[in-house]
């Protein structure tokens, strides 16, 4: 794991509690998450038709991935049939291995990157950073977040939790003269230090939005047009793509240009749509000269022919369910402790990486499905995170406390007769608790609920005691 | 036409007085009312909490108990969106309950559903002089699909004077276990659930889930807030006009 | 990985070998009603306009060349750039633009590149494509048209003929599709001028790209 503080709060509950604590980050969330959300709602009632869309976006996603070894492997073809190289790296240190590779055979001394989850995902830049080369974030966003030495907290809007202020002296750190905090103003300072770093940049690192299948293109979505200065000043061209990024065709790409813009900013589409079919062609003056496409498993095959988990791989990375979600919008990103923050890390975490460390994010959901409804291709995410939860019950990594809870829940609530008595006893037990018929303070697992409210109290007679005598009041008899 | 109640164990044991106001409005409309007491809960909160094997054994005794009913009516959304959304895959490969848990689904309804879509029923004459606000619950409309049902029947009572407030259908923070294990995050949703809610200027809160109202009360209580907190089904009885004998 | 393991793997997890046909398909692309959907050359032409003001970017129609050159005349001395970089090939040519141009520095991509382009204040081009719903022009790189035209200087104006005009996106991308090997090193959808609302959700425009897009149907 990289060695940023917002990753290392080791627990899961810690670092929701320090988030609940910062009210910028809070305030800021919630009004991005807001707009993104207003704006999706508007272009997509604009727009019509949404759920035919969905449903488009949802079978298309399927067939493909269903397929996914079909369509891969003719991308791959296309991509060299037009000059461009692929390597294939199974997980994040094979792809690491890939692009130093790269770096060393070019000579290369500094790198400019547009927004890509996967390079966050192989933490690239940590690895370029220790081999002496200078990477430098063009998004501005991330350009933000690195000069912070932090990492993004919206998987769209990188540095949705930073202020003006903290701009300003982040920027002015980074050598920025008589700066304010005026946008204008510094924006206007990271177009020009980073129009100096495009052209002097020796590779250029994207993501991949898309791969078409059919031509072996590469297509990238970005409202201020760094990707197109990335692919287009430096020789060398680095993709980092997801093996699931695939598109079969060019016609499905027209779904996705709707889906995807109009889901994660409520554009219809984003200024730049780029598409890189190979290197430069020959007499071309610009773009670059050799382009490398790296493509990443890291625990996406693993889903494959699970029918629980498949799914999970139709994901656009739209962000729409991190807008909607109402943890998110508590919690911000970095308290989930996962490069993929909101309802799709909470699921997608624990899934690419096995094992303990994020295996408590799928109980950070209070399973409402915002998610699930705001998704553009319809993956059922509060569902998959009941399963997850599912999973870790399997794999025992549950305290023992919880586990008798739940042999006891099953004990009692199995039989009526036993649930009834329960209820009695819980009556006489909740007595000395109990005032004007809420608990006000609670123990045990009542603490944290009775920390920020009331709970109810059982009532003297439950209903099926009450049933009896209601009975025979009723009118309507057999 | 016979409806078993399946009240859901909240209700049983903490709000009685809704199943009551639900069954003497059914009994209103003629319809036969029956309470199955092998019934206890539909096993979402084990389900929920990953506890699939613990969830299954208590779905049964529903299974049991309402193996026989005509209409399974409950006065929750999120209880018949668990049914309906996850029993089928519950039981799949079981013998016999398989059968049973496919019956299940195929004749439960959440209490709104009911009167709208069985019944035809929208205005029941009642009259609540108020002002309402509707928390939709997310697992009502987004598990089971209840759509505007709820509010028709409120848009139908006389002098009811509905308000909005924004993000309505934000979750509350219940989220079952979510609200004991994450209470932290928990209680920052409900405390901005119950901001917008004391805004909206309204004096009763109206929902078809207790789970979300009990949560919200929770929260309005400990704020000291005026509103009150009443399921649609005691909202609704409440406002009928005495029953000439 | 090799290729053929990391492909292998793929095949074996979906529980077959890997397919020799093309898989059939029932959905493809967009749906039907959408791609029923026609227009009017007219109305084509006033939705590009509407959308791509929309989007901040500036729409001048004219009735002819002349009229286009006599607005670009004094359009640039609004904007007074003391370089100016324009396609090259037979661009120039085409639409006469040598007499306007010849108060300014002018250059040619072709000719020159980057380094020369980098500090022109305004760039003149022509698109390949220009899609109604959206409010976009379509770049293709050649020889003669360099990406750079289009993303580094602060004003691009474009020239298009209203015939490149298409209803939606999925016209052009049919077209795209039909290029198979011809099909350019980069093709470039733009949308307006390059933004941003990274900083407090505050929209700032211009932040890589053009911070000014001016449209000229002809
Ligand atoms: S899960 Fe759906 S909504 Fe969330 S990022 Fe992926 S595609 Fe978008």
């Amino acid at each position: 794991m990289p060695s940023t503080t917002n990753r290392h709060t080791p627990d899961l509950l810690d670092r929701t509690r320090l988030a609940l604590q910062d009210d910028f980050l809070r305030a800021a969330v919630r009004f991005t998450a807001d707009r993104l959300r207003d704006k999706k709602q508007s272009s997509t009632e604009e727009f019509g038709h949404w759920e035919e869309w969905r449903e488009r976006g949802r079978a298309i996603r399927a067939h493909t991935i269903n397929h996914l070894d079909y369509y891969l492997k003719q991308f791959v073809d296309q991509v060299r049939q037009t000059g461009g190289h692929v390597h294939f790296a199974k997980d994040a240190g094979e792809a690491v291995t890939s692009v130093m590779q790269i770096v060393r055979e070019k000579k290369a001394r500094s790198v400019v990157k547009s927004k890509s989850m996967v390079s966050e995902e192989i933490h690239i830049n940590e690895h370029l950073i220790e081999a002496g080369i200078e990477v430098v974030e063009t998004d501005l966003g991330e350009y933000i977040v690195q000069l912070a030495g932090e990492t993004p907290s919206h998987i769209i809007i990188p540095a949705i939790h930073k202020t003006r202020e903290q701009i300003k002296t982040l920027f002015t750190n980074a050598g920025g003269e008589h700066l304010t905090t005026d946008t204008k103003v510094l924006a206007g300072f990271a177009r020009k230090t980073l129009r100096e770093k495009f052209l002097k940049a020796d590779i250029g690192i994207t993501g991949c939005n898309f791969g078409i299948a059919e031509s072996g293109t590469v297509v990238l979505y970005t409202n201020e047009g760094n990707a197109d200065m990335v692919t287009n000043l430096p020789k060398t061209h680095i993709v980092l793509m997801g093996m699931e990024r695939i598109l079969p065709s060019f016609a499905d790409l027209e779904v996705f240009a709707n889906l995807l813009p109009r889901s994660a900013t409520g554009q219809k589409l984003t200024t730049y749509m780029s598409m890189i079919t190979g290197p430069r062609r020959q007499g071309d003056r610009d773009g670059a000269e050799s382009l490398h496409i790296i493509i990443l498993d890291n625990g996406r095959s693993e889903q494959l022919g699970d029918p629980e988990f498949q799914d999970i791989l139709h994901c656009i990375r739209c962000g729409a369910c991190l807008n909607v979600c109402p943890v998110y919008r508590q919690i911000g990103g970095h308290a989930y402790g996962s490069v993929y923050p909101g309802p799709i890390g909470a699921v997608l975490s624990p899934l690419l990486y096995q094992g303990k460390q994020y295996e408590d994010l799928p109980f950070a959901s209070s399973l409402c499905g915002a998610c699930y409804e705001a998704c553009p291709v319809k993956i059922p995410i509060h569902d998959m995170l009941v399963r997850l939860r599912a999973r870790k019950v399997r794999s025992g990594h549950v305290a023992k406390a919880e586990q008798l809870a739940f042999r006891g829940y099953k004990m009692i609530f199995s039989h009526h007769r036993r649930y009834r008595l329960a209820i009695k006893t819980g009556r006489v037990l909740q007595e000395t608790m109990a005032q004007n018929g809420y608990i006000q303070s609670g123990f045990g697992p009542l603490a944290g609920w009775t920390e920020s409210r009331y709970a109810p109290t059982l009532k003297e007679e439950p209903f099926r005691d009450k049933w009896e005598a209601l009975s025979k009041t009723l009118k309507t008899k057999s | 036409m016979k409806v078993s109640l399946f009240t859901t164990c909240l209700v049983d044991s903490l709000f009685p007085n809704v199943a009551e106001a639900m069954v003497k409005i059914l009994d209103r409309y003629g319809v036969e009312v029956d309470f199955p007491h092998g019934q206890t809960c539909c096993g979402q909160p084990a389900f929920n909490s990953g506890y699939v094997d613990e969830a299954r054994e208590v779905a049964k005794t529903l299974l049991d108990a309402f193996d026989q009913s005509e209409y399974v009516v409950a006065p929750s959304g999120s209880c018949t969106g668990m049914i309906h959304h996850y029993y089928a895959d519950l039981f799949a490969g079981l013998p016999d309950w398989e059968d049973k848990a496919e019956r299940l689904i195929n004749k439960t309804y959440e209490f709104s559903q009911f009167m709208v879509n069985v019944l035809g029923v929208t205005d029941l004459g009642a009259r609540f002089p108020h002002r309402v606000a509707y928390h939709p619950s997310c697992h009502g409309a987004r598990l089971l699909g209840i759509k505007n049902e709820p509010e028709q029947l409120l848009d139908h009572i006389q002098d009811i004077q509905r308000v909005n407030f924004p993000h309505a259908h934000d979750c509350c923070g219940f989220g079952g276990t979510f609200a004991i294990k994450m209470s932290d995050i928990s209680g920052a949703m409900v405390e901005e659930k119950t901001k917008h809610v004391v805004e909206s200027e309204a004096e009763v809160l109206v929902s078809t889930d207790m789970g979300c109202l009990m949560n919200i009360d929770g929260r309005l209580r400990y704020e000291n807030q005026k509103v009150q907190v009443k399921h649609l089904a005691e909202v609704l009885y409440e406002g009928l006009p005495a029953e000439k004998e | 990985m090799d290729e053929a393991a990391f492909l292998e793997r793929i095949s074996a997890r979906l529980g077959r070998s890997i397919p020799e046909d093309r898989p059939p398909r029932n959905v493809q692309g967009a749906p039907d009603f959408w791609r029923q959907r026609s227009s009017g050359a007219q109305e084509l032409i006033l939705r590009f306009q509407a959308e791509l003001e929309k989007l901040g970017g500036q729409v001048e129609r004219f009735e002819d060349r002349s009229a286009m050159l006599a607005f670009l005349k004094s359009l640039l001395k609004d904007l007074d750039p003391t370089r100016i970089g324009v396609w090259g090939g037979n661009f120039m040519d085409e639409y006469q633009l040598e007499e306007v141009l010849s108060p300014y520095e002018v250059v040619t991509w072709g000719n020159q590149g980057v380094e020369a382009f980098q500090a022109a204040e305004v760039s003149i081009s022509g698109c390949a494509f220009a899609i109604a719903d959206t409010g976009t022009m379509v770049m293709m790189s050649s020889e003669t048209h360099g990406r750079s035209v289009a993303v580094l200087p602060t004003v691009h104006i474009v020239i298009l003929r209203q015939e490149q005009i298409h209803g939606t996106m999925g016209e052009v991308l049919e077209s795209l599709s039909q290029m198979g090997r011809s099909l350019p090193a980069s093709v470039h959808f733009i949308s307006g001028a390059s933004r941003s609302s990274d900083i407090e959700n505050d929209q700032t425009i211009g932040i890589h790209g053009p911070a000014r897009i001016v449209a000229f149907i002809l």
